[in-house]
């Protein structure tokens, strides 16, 4: 058995179409409750909280997810679940407190860019705009890639141009239906992807598991893996720093935290449910698909990991197909199912994993493209009608659509997926986590602070490696001495917008504070 | 803190990962499909009219 080998066959193809026709018709269907730009962007705010935690789910458990938290399965085994403890605190606190999420649910916007103008000025949300917008389709500029490695391990499908005319089909699939129905497609087509993710999740793990040995045999296999995240060196690899250490884990906590708070696909679902209420209460219940988006895959990669150890072979031609670059250790996880899921139930796992992908894609196409529409151009036009609006985002769309497709095929990422989505999703969280958690609690944030705060964002590009091996080289040359390091970068990047948004509110406060007539009312 | 504390720590987690999506899937998956009837039903054209339905940035 080679390493491409696979049990994919006629009938998992034939489920996957059928499953693919199934959500052209459901877009087609959808249109036809599209009445204004409310129902398009936030289903007119209409949904209660199971659906609003069926949809979430089935746009957090995307395909992308699943393939970076299964590459840290594979790479860091038990050690990467730490990701899992922080956002689950993250979320379980949030929806606890209300923190954030229901001042803003409050504010009744549509887009987070709305309400900068509404605290701020217009310039700061058309800046706030540009950044998200900028960030949030870098950060999505590999989701095709990482669908189109999943399509090749499980498939076995290795003619390139096949694979590029099948992504390319599907992210149109997804262009197709989002700009038709808007979130009413989004959330009904999330809905049937939810429970279709969920059963295949379910079944890929029972298998899993029951190639390890069951509980015992996982057991077992944690007492010979990495499992400290405390300790920088993976003590089965014989690298130096490829584990996690204490730096990283403050980094990770750190973005991660804001990302469950501000991420702007969270934060869009959380603008279109009823009141604020289920605003909170859908953070406090989504701790427990974050934490299966979590656990699942890393499983799945932990699984991979002890099986290509136990078949030396394959592990072997595994490794040499890493080291001439041919695959990266993202493809562990679908080379793996690919061999222990048998034929019939691979296209239903797949149909699951093209659920995932799509379900990303459609919610994050609709949130970049409703706030160019609603906070690039409508401001710059001086107000835009309804209908353009509309129009706007559904051009938006496309056109995002477009670039998607040229990053994501040629764009090779350079470190660990996981890692990429971070740095590029710091350029929005750094600026956007003093500029909102300011202007909802603190009454003397200013416009100019939150300009400066927003436009420090794009020093988050300094956490990618390519950066920091610039700096090093130029200025700490010496091997020896101080280097910087990716973590610390993170941390660095991610403080000094708040560290600027403080002085400068300090100094250059708005107008109206400054005449005492504040109308800027905090809500309580 | 042990190797065996962490041990102990990530099986729990992942049980519990495993526990949490088929109760999610259960409790969620049922209702939800209820819930988008009602939010269909509300979305019907006509209904009422859209916030959003000024032809100017209600901020500004």
């Amino acid at each position: 058995m080679g390493l491409f080998h696979t049990e994919f066959a006629t009938i998992d193809w034939i489920i996957v179409v059928v499953y693919l026709t199934g959500s052209i018709l459901i877009g087609l269907w959808a249109n036809r409750y599209v009445g204004g730009l409310s129902d398009y962007l936030v289903a007119g705010r209409t949904l209660r909280i199971r659906l609003a935690l069926a949809t979430m789910t089935g746009t957090e458990l995307g395909l992308v997810t699943v393939m970076y938290v299964s590459e840290l399965g594979y790479t860091k085994q038990f050690a990467s679940l730490y990701l899992a403890v922080i956002e689950v605190l993250g979320l379980a606190v949030i929806g606890a407190t209300g923190l954030v999420v229901y001042r803003l649910r409050q504010e009744a916007v549509l887009t987070v860019p709305e309400y900068y103008q509404r605290r701020y000025s217009q310039t700061v949300r058309v800046v706030g705009a540009v950044m998200m917008v900028l960030a949030g389709v870098l950060n999505m500029g590999v989701f095709l890639k990482a669908g189109s490695l999943f399509l090749v391990g499980v498939t076995g499908l290795d003619d390139p141009m096949a694979l590029k005319l099948i992504m390319t089909g599907l992210l149109l699939l997804v262009l197709f239906y989002t700009v038709l129905g808007g979130m009413v497609s989004v959330v009904i087509t999330d809905l049937i992807q939810f429970l279709v993710l969920g059963v295949g999740a379910l079944v890929v793990s029972f298998f899993v598991l029951d190639e390890l040995g069951g509980i015992g045999g996982l057991w077992d296999l944690s007492g010979t893996t990495y499992v400290n995240p405390l300790l920088g060196d993976n003590p089965v690899t014989s690298q130096e720093a490829d584990g996690v250490g204490p730096w990283m884990l403050m980094a990770q906590w750190l973005t991660l935290s804001i990302a469950v708070m501000l991420w702007p696909a969270t934060v869009s679902r959380t603008l279109a449910v009823k009141t604020p209420t289920v605003a909170r209460k859908l953070y406090l219940f989504s701790s427990i698909p974050f934490l299966a988006r979590r656990t699942l895959p890393a499983l799945w990669g932990i699984g991979a990991f002890a099986y290509f150890a136990a078949h030396a072979d394959l592990g072997s031609e595994f490794q040499q197909a890493i080291d001439s670059k041919n695959i990266s250790t993202l493809s562990a996880m679908p080379l793996y199912l690919a061999k222990i899921i048998p034929s019939g139930l691979l296209g239903i796992v797949t149909a699951a994993m093209l659920a995932a992908f799509m379900s990303t894609h459609d919610s994050y196409l609709l949130c970049w493209s409703g706030v160019v529409a609603q906070d690039i151009v409508a401001p710059l036009c001086g107000g835009l009608s309804d209908r353009g609006r509309v129009m706007v985002t559904r051009v938006s769309i496309v056109v995002i659509g477009a670039f998607l497709l040229f990053w994501g095929l040629w764009y090779e990422v350079g470190q660990e997926l996981w890692d990429y989505l971070a740095i590029t999703g710091t350029v929005y969280l750094s600026g956007a986590l003093p500029v909102i958690v300011g202007g909802l609690y603190w009454r003397r944030a200013s416009s100019a602070g939150a300009l400066a705060a927003l436009v420090c964002g794009v020093m988050g590009v300094c956490g990618l490696p390519q950066v920091i091996d610039a700096i090093n080289s130029r200025f700490f040359a010496d091997p020896d001495g101080f280097q910087v390091f990716p973590a610390l970068m993170m941390l660095v990047t991610m403080a000094t917008p708040t560290l600027i948004f403080i002085p400068i509110s300090i100094l250059v406060p708005d107008r109206q504070q400054v005449d005492g007539s504040d109308t800027q009312e905090v809500t309580s | 803190m042990s190797d065996s504390i962490w041990r102990v720590v990530w099986m729990g987690i992942l049980g519990a990962g495993l526990i949490g999506m088929a109760g999610l899937l259960l409790v969620v998956g049922v209702g939800s499909v209820r819930e988008l009837r009602q939010s269909l039903e509300e979305l019907k054209p006509g209904d009422d009219l859209d916030e959003a339905e000024s032809p100017v940035d209600p901020v500004e």
